[in-house]
This record gives structure tokens, sequence and C-alpha cells, in this order.
């Protein structure tokens, strides 16, 4: 059966096209109806058309596999149907990254308190959105786990609130620390391995469409086997990282230099190596001089 | 020993506050360069106050300037 939802998501909507029954039970659960219209005219307005439609696998007909389009692009290649959900979530990334011309676009987790947000760059795997929970667990808001949206030359930072894609061990851990926050169904062996997507806190969806000021980076870095050891970087270096993580600086051109430029030369920066999420929250908590 | 150049056009220069470095965009490329060299900007040239060798000649050798003292 063939269901059409819009996803209401700020500042971006989406109207989402799909058979699969697994993807429309996770919208349901991890979304919840405010953000979520499950019955849209022709007439409602969506940003983007997207579709993750299960067909049978060339071959091997008895299997099912899933494959998302925007536009009648296909920027992946088909997946188990099992991944279905997870799928549309990198999707949805992917539609914004592309596209997206009037903000810089950092591959960052974004948390705001009392107006001040912090910015977390990070390669994956490096424990960017065990992070993210980790001051959300602290009453932090999140703007987005994945894309940082930045007003040209200026430290703005408009929420993209969205679910946080969590890895292996981290969904254990971050259930723990967040309870109850829906999750979604485990998407099994994907290439970032087992991964479930946990809804924002209920503070992050009541200001997902209030923007916030930069005021840290912190570039996280997950190992095992140390205590928490915080560098801070100087401006070039901060400037170096940023770049390395925007998406659209070669579209943006000297706006998004400038603006890169600007953050790493007004905003702090530190390198944390960690084990304890909750030590960087303490540390940014007390540099930024907020109340805990 | 200060050091003043001119920048081609479609050059943009930064020189971080914290005298860490500097980076250059060029509009027509859009290529970017980090550099450990600390700058001025006086009557539309860059007067070079501290920097290690090889980051002019990065510059130089991109075209990027020219230099006035030579």
């Amino acid at each position: 059966m063939m269901h059409e939802v819009i996803l209401n998501t700020v500042p971006f909507s989406f109207r989402v096209t799909t058979n699969s029954t697994l993807v429309i039970n996770n919208l349901q659960r991890v979304y919840g109806s405010a953000n979520l219209n499950t019955a849209p005219t022709e007439n409602d307005f969506a940003h983007y058309s997207v579709s993750l439609l299960l067909q049978r696998k060339v071959g091997r007909p008895w299997k099912q596999q899933a494959r998302f389009k925007c536009d009648d692009l296909e920027p992946f290649l088909p997946m188990d149907a099992d991944k279905s959900y997870a799928m549309l979530e990198w999707g949805l990334n992917w539609v914004i990254a592309a596209h997206e011309v009037s903000h810089v676009i950092v591959h960052a987790g974004v948390l705001a308190k009392d107006n001040k947000a912090i910015l977390l760059p990070a390669h994956p795997g490096s424990g960017k959105s065990t992070t993210s929970c980790a001051f959300m667990k602290h009453g932090w808001r999140l703007l987005s786990d994945e894309l940082a949206l930045i007003t040209p030359n200026t430290l703005t930072v408009t929420p993209f609130v969205r679910p946080v894609c969590l890895k292996n061990a981290s969904v254990d851990i971050v259930s723990e620390w967040l309870p109850e926050q829906a999750k979604s169904d485990i998407a099994p062996n994907t290439h970032k391995g087992d991964v479930a997507h946990l809804a924002p806190t209920e503070i992050s969806w009541r200001e997902k469409a209030s923007t916030a000021s930069l005021s840290a980076v912190v570039l996280p870095s997950y190992r095992a086997d140390t205590y928490c050891e915080i560098q801070p970087l100087t401006h070039r270096q901060a400037f170096n990282q940023i770049y390395e993580h925007c998406f659209n600086i070669g579209i943006l051109g000297a706006q998004g230099f400038s603006t890169l430029a600007g953050i790493a030369d007004k905003v702090s920066a530190y390198h944390i190596t960690f084990n304890e999420a909750d030590e960087i929250v303490s540390f940014i908590e007390e540099t930024l001089a907020i109340a805990t | 020993m200060n050091q003043t150049v001119t920048l081609r056009d479609g050059i943009i220069p930064f020189c971080f506050a914290d005298n860490s470095g500097s980076v250059f965009y060029d509009e027509y490329s859009g290529d970017i360069l980090s550099l450990a060299l600390c700058f001025s900007i006086e009557s539309g040239k860059l007067l070079i106050t501290e920097y290690h060798a090889y980051s002019i000649e990065k510059l130089e050798k991109r075209g990027w300037i020219v230099s006035d003292d030579a």
C-alpha cells in the first residue's frame, strides 16, 4: 500500500511517498503527530518531494530492496528493506546538503542552551552523535545532529531538528541516558553498523524555530582507553577543521569563506579526546558560564 | 623583517586575530590556502609581519602575490 505524508520539519518540509510500513511506523514514532501530516492534500506545501520505495530485487525476486529518490535523482545504491527508514533519514540529509544554498552547511552536531550554541564538527565514528545526546541529557536543545545551517557572515545557526543517528554500542548507552525518547527500529548491518534514530528531546522540538548564536566549536574524539584531554585550537586550526567539514563552500564562494573565517576568529575552539561524554558537557558549561 | 606584497586580483586574504596565521581564498578557482603568516593591510597591499619562508613561496608559486620588495 502506498502512503504519502508531509514531514513538517523547520526550515524545510518534505513530502514523502513510500510503500514501506517500516518507514511509516518509524516516522510516526520518532517525529510524532505534531511534525507529521499523515493526510496531506495536493495543495499542502512541501519544499522537497522524495520517495522511498520497496521493490523486488533483480535476480532475487523473493527479497525486497529500498530505493530512495528525490525528483528522479537516486543518490544511493539500493539497500535491503530492513534499512529503509535509515535510508530515508540519510536521503533527507543528502537532499539538504546537495540543494541548500542560503546557508553555509557544516557536517556537525549543533546544540544550544541559553541561546549559546556549540558546533560539533566531526568525522564519522568520532562520537559526535553520542556527544550530542550527552548534551541533550543535560538540558541542551538539539538544533541538528548532522547539518549545521549557518547564516552567511554571522554566528547564527538555524535549527534543523531531526532524529539523532546512533550506531552500535551507543544505541544502548544513549537509551539509558534518555529513556523517554522514542527510538526507531534498528537497521542492522549498514555501512555504519547497526543504527537507530533517536527522537530529539521535547525542548528541541518546542524551540525548533529558534535560532542560536555560535559560542564554541568542539571537535570530539572518542577513545575508550583515555581520560578527558582538552586541547585549545588556534583560530587557524579551527578554520581548517570547520572548512574540512563544510559541504557547500564551493557553491557559496567568498561568502562561505568569510563566514567560516569569521567563526574561527570569534569563537573558541577545542579538540577534546574523551571516554566520558559528560566531561565535555561540564567543561563547556563552565567555559561558557552556563548555569547547570 | 617585514615584506610588502601585492595580491593578485580575486585573492581574498583573512588574517586571524590570535596571530596563528591566515587563510587565502581564490575567487576564480575556489582554492583555499591556510598559512602560518600574519599581515596587515596598508594601502591595498599586504604588509607581511610574521611568516615562514615557505608560506611566501606557496603564495608565489600559485601566482597569488607579487613581491614589491624584490
